[in-house]
């Protein structure tokens, strides 16, 4: 886009800009009266010109808007492509389709039509210009009319107008028109462009909500605890998600945060890796305020394997060891173990040389939330979050993972998310959240002897379901 | 460790450009033809419009056609006042009656008589200097579809030229669209197991943006060689016919001219494409890279990829940079080329003139027609030439569009519906994967409505494609499904899927409104359905969370829910449509127990007349159901109730031992 931006609206423009001009002396050099004619006549194409500028950017926006709402749909339908099949949703995602892209292609035809309806008024001008300068040339060749500048011109045989005086200047004054009509396609071309831009820069110039204080300190090398003190935080502030949250994690020790669909546990997470800032309260590594840590040296401490998958068109080998320089094979294939991940990738024909598509294509749920799993544990990092990365696991394969975990976070911090009973059970600490708050904390043997416990009661279903038999 | 690989071997392995869809650079010539022959089909979807668009691109010659012999009159009669017999050329028979009309005018009177002629000519046709759009547009594929799809421009700039235009941005907007939804439906008769592997969607996407590429090969093919052609034609035609008699060496030389231009464009087409296919391979990669990033924006965050990230798109822009830079190089050789052939010509044909006029058989005059003739010859054959480099480049999207129109289908009777089903049997059935892996082998299971039955069994078990072949997603390589007796491989597909409603695992939710987003699977659908639905699925605390409760628009990809909200709202729309059978897949995954609760009760209280499948781990659920089908390495180990399967103390009782752990001895 760049490319194209320097070369039609640089180079093209100033060389039309040249050559007009140029043209223009030459004409003034033939007929005084014919450069003032053509300065007047040039005056109802600026006009015209500056009258259809806000309409084209109008046109622009509007087909850009369209457009992109298109395209997200477009996007759209395509993933969400077996839910249209299964239910046959087919017609319904078509009209829908068709709705928006008509209302896509009708904008683009309208933005076009306008420049082109410009075009074609500048056009007929130029040309009626043209006409009347050939014809007003031509009389003057008739009566053998003297030419402006004649004691000058005289040198190259144009003292009157001829023939040859008719041609030359002929050719001026539609190299000068055209070269006009050139600058005013550029321009035209140029309003869809300066829309264009305008949206670009107004991404470029949202400011990232986090920034590092000036005097932020790296992360220390090594970690004894993470405390949350009072804190409160909510998208949006009026409406809290979390509220006076106390939490304290050491150590050697997984913490496990429960709570019902939509508590607020994975936004805790999200405040610990500080993709948002507390409202209120304060969250602590050792006892050092998270405010006062770069953003990248905490990021780069804390390991994350994530509720829903991302992983990246790349080999398996590639999307464990993401964004990490020189990991070893060796170390791929730890992490892969620990994650119980290795014993599927090894039945793979190309083993962990396996390209994935987008999204993980190929890989079942399961398989896609072990290599999450390893992706994090390969950072080795002292913190370790798991946000419900084994609800897609069979029991006995959650089971081996949690335990490869716990061995291999002996001198490391563990969060885990989860609501399953038995992810639970091998934590150290367990925390349940209720309306922003944790309502009741510390390990599963305390909380479940609390008579009429919200912790008993939370899993009671679950509990009877197991034990009822 | 016996696997060891030298990471730096495998690193050397991947190629730096991944598009998978485009990777070969070189498409055969005959290939080429098979393409544009299929692409000119497209046509006729549009018949009356481009012919429309055929008839409105010739009239714009005419203006060329006169304006020659219009200035040939200006010199030679007004300025030169010569009388009109001067020389033996004949005006050629377009413009005699002209000529007649002002036969025994004074030059003056002729002056006025071609200015109002010229006049008239601009208004109707306008000058001859087309009106074509120039839209900017960078090395994306999105602005290169947005300028292909509306694609449209016109030889002639007056009102004519502007209908031309919009007529021809209509055809192509009507075609592209086309192409798009048969795109669109397409995919949506791709077998569910092709579908699950997310990189044929995102490639199908991609093709989205190739499609509008075919009304251009269209145009490049029909449209602009016929308009040249006509041109040159005439052109010639009314030069033997003026020309001829009088010096018929010119008339021969502009012969020649044609295949000159063809002979200079030529030799670089090979090189040209070559080096437009890597640069466009190279443009495609980046935008990729970009789009993947942006899909993907919180993990990359999250995981402290930003600056890996920003390193790799770097590389593959500037790597793009670099090829953008040899078509530029290799396109100014070109044109340098073009240009040193023309002025060439442009000598000898001057030279060759001017010795005719002074020897007293052409005019002055005679020379502004000539020399406009040859040039625009000149001209149209080096367009030519360039065509077939042009086409190309189109004929590589093309060919990717209909590489997806052509993907195997589904294939199954249309003669039987399913009218209701009673009973779903399963018939010792199998399902292998195209690449051999088994998902299941011989499954025997037999249901009928009224039943809540669990499909349960560890990961990669064959469980979800137990489930897609009970529901008629997938043909099992052996053996059948039955629906009351009826194979439903030779079900009507219509009938099928309104016997089975399926909630997916994956949460898919559209940009929309939770009301549009429910509505989709069942238009018809009223209010108190759509209730009914949300209270079944827990979903109704959601939306009384929301300040615009079902009008409340979904963010992208539905991010402003948690995964558990989504998920309700997911088992919502699943139960929306009413059908003989539901199944859930993974429901419950991310629901906590009270919520899961309410949902299984409300899933048996749906079973009474209904089957209910539900594939499940957690053992909250699955002792509920009243039959739990267990799944082991793609084989049904046992079939029963809880307590029975209990009881028998096989497999199914070690998996919920494994799951209860050790605790539930308190």
């Amino acid at each position: 886009m760049i490319t194209n931006i320097v070369e039609k609206i640089l180079l093209e423009p100033s060389i039309a800009i040249f050559t007009s001009v140029f043209s223009f002396i030459v004409i003034v050099t033939f007929s005084l009266t014919l450069g003032i004619m053509f300065l007047i006549g040039v005056m109802p194409i600026v006009l015209l010109v500056a009258w259809f500028t806000p309409r084209i950017q109008l046109r622009s926006r509007s087909a850009r808007t369209t457009n992109s709402e298109l395209t997200s749909r477009i996007q759209e339908a395509f993933q969400s492509i077996r839910i249209v099949k299964a239910n046959k949703a087919l017609d319904v995602m078509e009209s829908r389709f068709n709705h928006d892209s008509f209302a896509a292609l009708d904008a683009a035809l309208l933005l076009r039509g306008e420049v082109l309806l410009l075009r074609m008024l500048v056009a007929l001008m130029i040309g009626g210009w043209i006409i009347a300068a050939e014809f007003i040339m031509a009389t003057w060749v008739l009566e053998e009319k003297a030419t402006f500048l004649f004691g000058y011109v005289a040198l190259v045989g144009f003292a009157a107008w001829n023939y040859g005086a008719f041609q030359a200047a002929r050719s001026r004054v539609t190299e000068f028109l055209w070269n006009g009509n050139d600058l005013i396609r550029v321009w035209s071309v140029l309003q869809d462009m300066v829309v264009g831009l305008e949206r670009a820069f107004f991404l470029l110039d949202l400011k990232p909500e986090i920034v590092d204080k000036s005097d932020a300190v790296e992360m220390p090398t090594e970690i004894d605890s993470v405390t949350f003190e009072d804190v409160r935080f909510g998208y949006d502030p009026e409406q809290p998600v979390l509220n006076r949250l106390d939490l304290t994690a050491q150590k050697g020790t997984v913490t496990a945060i429960v709570g019902k669909t939509g508590s607020g546990k994975s936004t805790l997470m999200s405040l610990l890796l500080r993709l948002y800032d507390v409202d209120n309260g304060r969250i602590l590594v050792n006892d050092l305020p998270l405010s006062e840590i770069k953003v990248d040296s905490l990021r780069s401490n804390i390991a994350i394997a994530l509720q829903q998958n991302n992983l990246f068109a790349a080999t398996i080998a590639d999307n464990i060891a993401y964004a990490q320089q020189d990991v070893s094979r060796e170390r791929i294939i730890e992490a892969a173990k620990i994650a119980c991940a290795d014993e599927f990738i090894s039945e793979l024909k190309d083993g962990y040389d396996t390209e994935l598509g987008e999204r993980g294509g190929k890989l079942s749920t399961g398989q896609k939330q072990r290599l999450s799993i390893a992706r994090a544990v390969v950072r080795d990092t002292p913190i370790l979050i798991l946000d419900e990365p084994t609800s897609a696991l069979d029991a006995e394969t959650e089971q081996t993972v949690l335990r490869n975990l716990a061995t291999w976070a002996q001198d490391r911090i563990i969060f885990l998310i989860t609501h399953r009973y038995s992810t639970i059970q091998t934590a150290d600490q367990i925390a349940l959240i209720e309306n922003g708050e944790i309502v009741e904390s510390g390990s599963h043997e305390s909380l479940m002897s609390i008579p009429d416990g919200r912790y008993r009661e939370f899993f009671s279903v679950e509990l009877d379901a197991v034990s009822g038999h | 460790m016996a696997t060891t690989v030298d990471p730096t071997v495998a690193e050397s392995r991947r190629p730096l450009f991944d598009d998978r869809l485009d990777t070969r650079t070189r498409i055969p010539n005959r290939e080429v033809l098979a393409i544009i022959w299929r692409t000119l089909k497209y046509i006729g979807l549009a018949r009356r419009m481009y012919l429309l668009k055929v008839f409105l691109a010739l009239l714009t010659i005419v203006p060329v056609l006169y304006g020659q012999w219009l200035s040939k009159i200006l010199v030679d009669q007004v300025l030169l006042q010569q009388p009109f017999d001067a020389t033996d050329v004949r005006m050629p028979p377009h413009v005699q009656p002209f000529v007649d009309f002002v036969y025994n005018f004074s030059p003056f009177e002729i002056l006025i008589a071609l200015t109002v002629f010229g006049a008239v000519l601009l208004l109707l046709f306008g000058s001859g200097i087309g009106l074509w759009q120039g839209f900017a547009q960078g090395e994306d594929s999105a602005t290169q579809s947005e300028n292909a799809m509306n694609e449209g421009g016109s030889g002639g700039s007056s009102a004519l030229g502007f209908l031309d235009s919009v007529v021809q941005i209509r055809l192509s907007q009507r075609l592209s669209n086309y192409i798009r939804t048969t795109l669109f439906r397409r995919m949506a008769s791709l077998p569910m197991t092709t579908l699950d592997d997310h990189r044929i969607g995102d490639a199908i996407y991609r093709v989205m943006y190739d499609a509008p590429m075919l009304p251009s090969i269209c145009y490049q093919l029909t449209l602009a060689p016929l308009v040249v052609l006509v041109n040159a034609v005439i052109s010639l035609y009314f030069m033997a016919y003026s020309y001829g008699p009088v010096s018929p060496e010119l008339v021969w030389a502009a012969v020649l001219l044609i295949p000159i231009g063809l002979c200079v464009t030529l030799p670089f087409s090979n090189l040209t494409r070559r080096v437009e296919q890597d640069s466009r391979a190279a443009g495609t990669a980046t935008t990729n890279a970009i789009e993947q990033s942006m899909g993907s924006i919180s993990a990359v965050q999250s995981l402290g990829g930003m600056e890996h990230e920003k390193d790799r798109i770097d590389t593959q822009s500037r790597e793009s940079f670099r090829r953008y830079r040899h078509i530029k190089i290799v396109s100014i050789i070109v044109q340098f080329s073009t240009f040193i052939a023309q002025i060439a010509i442009a000598f000898w044909i001057a030279y060759s003139i001017t010795d005719n006029v002074i020897v007293g058989v052409l005019t002055p005059g005679d020379w502004t027609v000539l020399f406009g003739i040859w040039m625009s010859l000149a001209g149209g054959a080096m367009q030519i030439g360039t065509f077939w480099i042009q086409l190309q480049g189109n004929a590589a999207a093309v060919r990717r569009v209909f590489a997806f129109i052509d993907m195997p289908t589904e294939t199954r009777g249309d003669s039987i519906a399913v009218d209701n089903p009673q009973i779903v049997n399963v018939e010792s059935a199998s399902f292998s994967y195209p690449d051999g892996r088994p998902a299941f082998k011989n499954v025997s299971m037999k249901a009928s409505r009224g039943e809540f039955i669990a499909i349960v069994g560890p990961t990669g078990a064959g469980k979800t494609t137990l489930a897609y072949a009970i529901a008629g997603y997938v043909t099992p390589t052996e053996g059948k499904v039955t629906y009351d007796g009826i194979d439903i491989t030779e079900a009507n597909t219509d009938s099928l899927r309104d016997a089975v409603s399926y909630v997916f695992q994956e949460h898919m939710l559209l940009s929309e409104s939770i009301r549009s987003n429910l509505l989709l699977v069942n238009p018809v659908a009223t209010e108190q359905d759509l209730q009914t639905a949300l209270r079944t699925s827990g979903a109704e605390n959601v939306i009384e969370s929301l300040p615009l409760g079902l009008d409340t628009v979904l963010g992208r990809s539905g991010d402003t829910l948690s995964v558990g909200q989504k998920q309700r709202l997911c088992i919502a729309r699943g139960l929306i449509r009413d059908t003989p059978i539901l199944i859930l897949d993974e429901p419950t995954a991310a629901l906590d127990p009270a919520t899961e609760q309410v949902l299984i009760e409300a899933l048996k209280e749906a079973s009474e007349n209904k089957l209910v499948l539900v594939i499940a781990h957690r053992l909250s659920t699955i002792r509920q159901a009243d039959r739990i089908v267990f799944l082991e390495d793609g084989e049904v180990q046992e079939i029963g109730s809880h307590d029975e399967l209990m009881d028998r103390r096989g497999s199914y009782y070690q998996f919920v031992q494994l799951q209860a752990g050790t605790r539930i001895a308190e």
